[in-house]
């Protein structure tokens, strides 16, 4: 992966501690997905419950310190989505409305636009989890929610193992940009890429093996060790990790 | 595409999960099988291969860009049990650290991505393994593969976005948009894919199925 906010949380030196930092990872992953569906379930077109959810997301990203940059990044790859909601509008059934000289749908547009606005709470909440959560910590939460650990070793190497071939496939890519230009040969160097990427992934998948076996672990459920410094859950925690849940069922209750 | 949070109802979306968590454990259980020791760093490995791979890498326009999605790419080098495995890795990655596509999705996007992406791919290859013994062979079958694989994709995501999804809007209607938005992208996934499996044979044939290809020192020059 290139980039990317948590990339920053894994040196440790580099790693502003806040307070959702030092929530158990398994109680965030909880509230996450609790806070999620409450702002799901919430009928398209409460507008003012979902500003209300966009707003304890936004509360809680901003005390996760997310960088503005990640997020913004993040919203520009979910364009195709928002195209996708617009045809919502546009294609709609139902009584018609003229909005900027385009005629649409009422009923499509509440439902297009209270997607688009799920989305967006969807990436800031998840954005929030990803700036105060390592990799291996949200693996260790995942583990101690009761996923198979085989399956999460698997999540881990691959979250490790994706930044290395990362780095590996953009030195390819920089190589290739300096040798020539073009869309025609971009697309060439992207295959070639890839292919000479692959076969390097095989030879990684040797050389783990190798240190896994020297390190004498078994392969199910031992590659990744979760730290002692990853804290658990308490009481407390689990009552901090679901407040933004509770809020958001509040609003949705009450507004 | 990646289904966002919020955009399929949850009866829907905990059906997916559950359908996706039971595929997952069946092509686990295959895995573990035929890959003994290799079993976890194998499929992490070429999910890490995967999630490299879905970065977007050639600008097509505004807001659009050209990347791997990489399932049929991985069903044709591994089988459909491990790249099952790796996308539903792929897919953990991306929701809980990335940010891409919805957590409360993730079997819906498992489903679309991975298990209906794979399955077509791994009746392409079933049905065209008698052409797997040329280099031009497996990279016109991988290229079918690939682009059926996406059109699978595609249906299976505009099937979960009308099951699940309103009823303001005809389901052909999304159908034919999700449908429509994906021939290119199917299309650009064939060929990047068959390129890439070019590749791969000129570097390592034995990596490819159907490893009676003839050396790649017999067939031409090694070109970097």
């Amino acid at each position: 992966m290139t980039g990317g906010g948590h990339g920053a949380a894994l040196r440790p030196g580099e790693r502003v501690v806040g307070p959702l930092d030092r929530l158990a990872p398994e109680a965030k992953l909880v509230g996450l997905v609790g806070f999620l569906l409450v702002s799901a379930v919430t009928p398209p077109g409460r507008f003012v419950v979902l500003a209300a959810h966009a707003a304890v997301a936004v509360a809680v990203a901003a005390v996760a310190a997310v960088p503005p940059r990640a997020l913004a990044r993040r919203f520009l790859l979910d364009v195709p989505l928002v195209v996708l909601a617009l045809t919502y509008a546009a294609a709609g059934r139902g009584p018609r409305t003229s909005l900027l000289g385009l005629s649409l749908s009422v009923a499509g547009l509440e439902v297009g636009s209270s997607m688009v606005a799920k989305a967006t709470i969807g990436i800031i909440a998840v954005s929030a989890l990803a700036a105060t959560t390592s990799v291996s910590e949200t693996v260790a939460g995942l583990r101690r929610l009761g996923l198979p650990g085989w399956f999460t070793d698997l999540v881990g190497l691959s979250a490790r193992q994706a930044e290395v071939l990362g780095a590996d496939v953009e030195r390819m890519r920089l190589a290739a940009s300096v040798r020539g230009r073009g869309r025609w040969s971009e697309w060439t160097a992207v295959a070639r890429a890839l292919g000479v990427s692959f076969v390097r992934a095989t030879e990684r998948v040797d050389r783990l093996q190798m240190a896994t076996q020297a390190r004498g672990g078994t392969t199910l459920g031992a590659i990744v060790v979760a730290g002692p410094s990853i804290p658990a859950a308490t009481a407390g925690t689990w009552t901090r990790a679901a407040l933004p849940a509770a809020t958001a069922l509040a609003t949705r209750l009450l507004l | 595409m990646h289904i966002p949070d919020g955009w399929v109802d949850l009866p829907t979306s905990i059906a997916a999960a559950a359908t996706g968590a039971a595929s997952v454990g069946v092509a686990g259980r295959r895995v573990a099988a035929r890959l003994a020791e290799r079993a976890t760093t194998l499929p992490a490995v070429l999910a890490a291969y995967l999630l490299v791979a879905q970065v977007p890498a050639v600008p097509l326009g505004v807001g659009t860009s050209a990347h791997l999605v990489g399932t049929g790419l991985a069903t044709l080098l591994v089988g459909p049990s491990v790249a099952i495995v790796c996308v539903a890795a792929v897919v953990v990655v991306q929701a809980l650290v990335l940010a891409d596509g919805g957590v409360t999705a993730l079997g819906l996007n498992l489903l679309a991505n991975g298990v209906t992406p794979a399955l077509a791919a791994a009746a392409v290859l079933a049905l065209g393994r008698r052409r797997l013994t040329t280099t031009r062979g497996v990279q016109v079958v991988a290229g079918v593969a690939a682009t059926l694989a996406t059109v699978a994709a595609a249906t299976t995501t505009a099937a979960e976005l009308v099951i699940g999804g309103t009823d303001v809007i005809p389901p052909g209607t999304v159908a034919g948009v999700v449908g429509g938005a994906h021939v290119v992208v199917a299309v650009g996934e064939g060929m990047l894919t068959a390129a890439i499996v070019g590749v791969i044979a000129r570097l390592r044939p034995d990596l490819l199925p159907g490893a009676r290809l003839v050396p790649a020192s017999i067939t031409g020059p090694v070109s970097r």
